[in-house]
């Protein structure tokens, strides 16, 4: 069978990547000089966490086309993935040279930077991006992750919803939603978000894993952790201190063991219950 | 071109500078512990023990050396604060009530800049380099160095508090 570069683009653009990798199996010597044979193939194989694959395959079709922008933005995706940023940001550079307003592009160079923690180019980098063109899907997705990385997790909440407004389906702006609102304590939130995610891709084994532990957070059983959620390990950890020596210090002995036993206690539960369900959700 | 354009213009190609070409690539990275168990360390072990973790874990998350340095300063500062605080408080054997607790606190407090410094880091290692988005699977056991940077830092900070005391 001659190879498909429409099926292979369509199970590439569905997250099949095997069958597109497939799809492509059958190519004859002239569809492997084609710049869109080795660009579904890089595509097929980053998809499939195979970033040295990927690299390969990019880099053949460089070797053909050097001037492939598409080719050049996955090589850089691939080495980042290497943690080659060094290769990464090269490959984003050549391509930005070729097709400087490329809010794609643009956003793939912010991925590398965002990567190596500078941040602030980054954004930067997005700005250039969102000037280009201020409707491009990549621009919200890429400065809700660099937000994410800074920790301003309701910044993120509020990016992804103005995505999902605008495409209540899609899907990577439920999971930037989800992950933003576990580190928020919004455990009823989080669970909503993150399980529309694993409807859209089931696959996604690590996805199912964070999906699994929002949802075990919501469980009835851990409702008297949600206040702590909220806080935080350190936040909790302060307020509890706060408490049980603020009720010493008022000379309310009694009130401060009571106290001291709760948070004991919970801080015991919160170690036993929560894996103990999120085993029994996982069966 | 009018003049805002070539400042833009400026202003973009240094924007488009390499940055990264001096990264050393590391992909497969030692797991580092959660930044929120490294409080249970500062509460039993005191100012040196949450020190020695934070700065450990601040080398596998590859925090820049400046920020490490940092997080010496914070160590440091916490563990100046409780020895004054010892040597105005304690009276030899005679331990007022309180005062564990408020070496307690002080060294929560100086673990703050410490989990401030290693955040953003951690986030990246979370976002692109964890192997697992389960947290148990992600992050390194802190039970074993977490006990023995209490005992061990607990002690020393001990031998300086009744030393100066």
């Amino acid at each position: 069978m001659p190879a498909d570069f429409t099926l292979a683009q369509h199970y590439v653009t569905i997250d099949q990547p095997k069958l597109a990798l497939e799809a492509l199996s059958g190519a004859d010597g002239d569809a492997m000089e084609s710049t869109e044979f080795w660009r579904l193939r890089a595509l097929a194989h980053y998809e499939l966490d195979e970033p040295t694959e990927a690299a390969r395959s990019a880099s053949e079709g460089l070797q053909r086309n050097p001037e492939a922008v598409d080719l050049l933005v996955v090589l850089a995706l691939a080495e980042a993935e290497r943690d080659d940023l060094a290769a990464a940001e090269r490959a984003s550079l050549a391509a930005l040279h070729l097709d400087p307003e490329d809010p794609y592009v643009l956003c793939a160079y912010a991925r590398v930077l965002a990567r190596a923690g500078q941040l602030d180019k980054a954004e930067q980098i997005v700005d250039l991006a969102a000037r280009s063109d201020p409707y491009a899907r990549e621009v919200p997705r890429t400065r809700a992750l660099i937000e994410l990385l800074r920790g301003h997790n309701r910044k993120v909440a509020r990016i992804s919803e103005e995505m999902l407004a605008d495409d209540p389906e899609d899907a990577a702006a439920h999971r930037i939603r989800g992950v933003a609102l576990v580190n928020t304590g919004d455990a009823h939130g989080a669970r909503d978000s993150l399980g529309t995610a694993v409807r859209d891709d089931p696959t996604d084994q690590a996805l199912a894993g964070v999906a699994r532990s929002a949802r075990a957070a919501t469980h009835p059983l851990l409702w008297p952790m949600l206040p702590l959620q909220r806080l935080g390990v350190a936040g909790s950890w302060v307020a509890a201190i706060t408490i049980i020596f603020g009720l010493r210090a008022l000379g309310l002995d009694g009130a401060s063991s009571v106290a001291s036993f709760v948070w004991i206690a919970l801080v015991a539960y919160s170690w036993l219950a929560a894996p103990a369900i999120e085993r029994r959700l996982s069966r | 071109m009018p003049e805002g354009g070539g400042t833009d213009a400026v202003a973009r190609n240094a924007l488009l500078a390499p940055t990264l070409q001096d990264h050393v690539a590391e992909p497969v990275r030692e797991r580092p512990w959660r930044l929120g168990s490294q409080v249970y360390v500062a509460f039993f072990g005191g100012c040196i023990a949450v020190t020695a973790i934070a700065l450990i874990n601040a080398t596998k998350l590859r925090v820049p050396g400046p920020q490490r340095a940092a997080i010496v300063v914070a160590g440091v500062i916490g563990l100046a604060a409780t020895l004054v605080f010892a040597a105005l408080a304690i009276s030899g054997s005679d331990v007022p009530d309180g005062a564990r607790v408020a070496t307690q606190l002080i060294a929560i407090a100086a673990w703050g800049p410490m989990y401030l410094i290693q955040r953003q880091r951690d986030n990246i290692y979370q976002v692109f380099y964890a192997a697992s988005e389960d947290q148990d699977e992600a992050y390194e056991s802190l039970i074993g160095p977490g006990l023995a940077a209490v005992v061990v830092g607990g002690a020393i900070q001990l031998v300086l508090v009744f030393g100066i005391s």
